[in-house]
């Protein structure tokens, strides 16, 4: 077997190596080799979601939850949670939206995190709903780029087995 | 989001009489990226004669519009690029600044900016004017959606006032702005107030933010009236995130103490006596912006 891994002087080669074998060397401008390699590092991320809970515990109920101004000459309405307003300050309360909206704007990602790469192109809008005065983003499913416009109709949809995440929600064209 | 931002100015605009509103779309966006393909276009060019410059090259509009989408409608060319880079500035009083040169660079404005992280949570309310608009200019405006950036209006608001700018196009010789994206760069003309909302593209298109002399590869008659991004911006300069914005205070600087030829070893890119000069950084997703004015501080 040949124990030592290949070497290459652009970091780019490098980078698609450990991909393809997990193991390079890099010879540095100096002439330098250091061996390179890929090891596994994962964590679980322990953390609470505090006064925005109502929100994810709405979705695995299927509801849409966002926030009202209590001051009652405000009453500004948000489309996500917002424990405190944002034009006068005062503290909000918990509203139902609605579950339908329409594409305020949108785009289709060819690339995206790694947690998301595999599922590309998808698409993210932002919904605007009727009476409520900032937006939400969502992943909107079951259309494509070409189907997408400013303007079109669409509405929520919940999972069945929540995760309590965000991608509890998610939007398509309304029938 | 940039599609907003067709939507509301070419859709609304240069579309408002085709009747099929998905047909319209289409059109707005096609000729959204054409235009933002030529701000690619420029500041990749500009930057051949910037040798701090990880970008530099030669594009045409369709090379811009034929290389990778990314997120549509932008493509590879439209963005910008994290990547390592430093720079430094050194900031004192006036009697200091005279110990380490003859040609200080003065501050008279600084401004910043603030809105909420998560785009989506940006509340719909008015404008806020710089003193050249009139708030019937944008009486049916959604502001800011997801078109513009509020805190780069108000950051140059305060900017503005601080150094008593009132028309900053005529006021301003050029600016370095945060252009992460073509489109942000479009967006921040206005923002900016170089142009009023909507007429970004037109300003592009008139090719204001051009520099003069230079073969864009396409015709820029108005080249050289508010020259943006001289240096190549992010886009052609890289951006080496937290050494950003003080990159863009170098190239300011050199700018206004007309030392381009020195050094980058290229005249080229020099201005013609610069007096007074704006550069724009943006932290987050446009939820901190920062403006300041840079003036020749020597006679």
């Amino acid at each position: 077997m040949s124990a030592r891994p290949r070497t290459f002087s652009k970091f780019r080669d490098v980078q698609a190596e450990l991909d393809l074998i997990g193991a390079a060397i890099y010879r540095d401008e100096d002439g330098a080799e250091s061996l390179i390699v890929r090891s596994p590092y994962a964590i679980n991320y322990v953390h609470s979601y505090a006064e925005d809970s109502p929100f994810f515990l709405g979705l695995a109920e299927g509801r849409l939850r966002g926030s009202k101004c209590r001051k009652p000459k405000c009453g500004f309405v948000y489309g996500t949670p917002r424990s405190h307003c944002m034009v006068c300050g005062a503290p909000t309360e918990w509203i139902d939206l609605p579950t339908k909206g329409r594409v305020h704007s949108w785009t289709t990602c060819h690339f995206g995190s790694e947690a998301f790469l595999k599922e590309t192109p998808y698409n993210l809008a932002l919904v605007e709903f009727d009476g409520v005065g900032s937006l939400l983003l969502v992943r909107l499913k079951d259309c494509v780029e070409s189907d997408l416009y400013v303007g079109m109709p669409i509405e929520a949809k919940f999972e069945p087995n929540p995760r309590y995440s965000i991608t509890d929600v998610w939007f398509v064209p309304a029938r | 989001m940039v599609v907003r931002h067709i939507y509301e100015y070419l859709r609304l605009g240069k579309f408002a009489d085709v009747k099929d509103e998905r047909e319209a779309q289409r059109l707005a966006i096609a000729e959204g990226s054409r235009i933002m393909s030529m701000v690619s276009v420029k500041n990749h060019l500009n930057a051949l004669h910037n040798p701090y410059a990880q970008y530099p090259k030669r594009l045409t509009v369709d090379d811009v519009l034929r290389s990778e989408m990314i997120s549509y409608p932008l493509t590879r060319e439209q963005i910008c690029t994290m990547s390592d880079g430093a720079a430094c500035a050194i900031l004192c009083d006036e009697e200091r600044a005279k110990e380490f040169t003859d040609k200080p660079v003065q501050v008279t404005g600084v401004g910043c900016g603030t809105d909420t992280m998560r785009l989506a949570d940006r509340p719909f309310g008015a404008v806020p004017l710089l003193p050249h608009e009139k708030a019937a200019d944008y009486e049916d405006l959604p502001y800011p959606g997801v078109h513009s950036f509020r805190a780069g209006r108000s950051a140059g608001i305060e900017a503005y006032r601080m150094a008593g700018i009132t028309r900053p196009k005529e006021e301003l010789d050029f600016i370095e702005l945060h252009d992460a994206y073509a489109s942000s760069e479009i967006q921040t003309y206005e923002d900016l107030g170089l142009c009023r909302y909507g007429q970004g593209y037109e300003f592009v298109e008139r090719g204001d933010p051009f520099l003069k002399d230079f073969d864009y590869g396409f015709p820029v008659p108005h080249a050289g009236e508010m020259p943006v991004n001289p240096s190549g911006g992010l886009i052609a300069c890289g951006h080496p995130v937290g050494a950003t914005g003080l990159m863009q205070a170098v190239f300011a600087f050199w700018q206004l103490q007309e030392t381009i030829a020195k050094h980058f070893l290229d005249p080229t890119l020099q201005l013609k006596h610069p007096k007074r000069g704006a550069i724009h950084s943006h932290a987050g997703t446009g939820s901190s912006v920062t403006v300041s004015i840079l003036e020749r501080g020597f006679r």
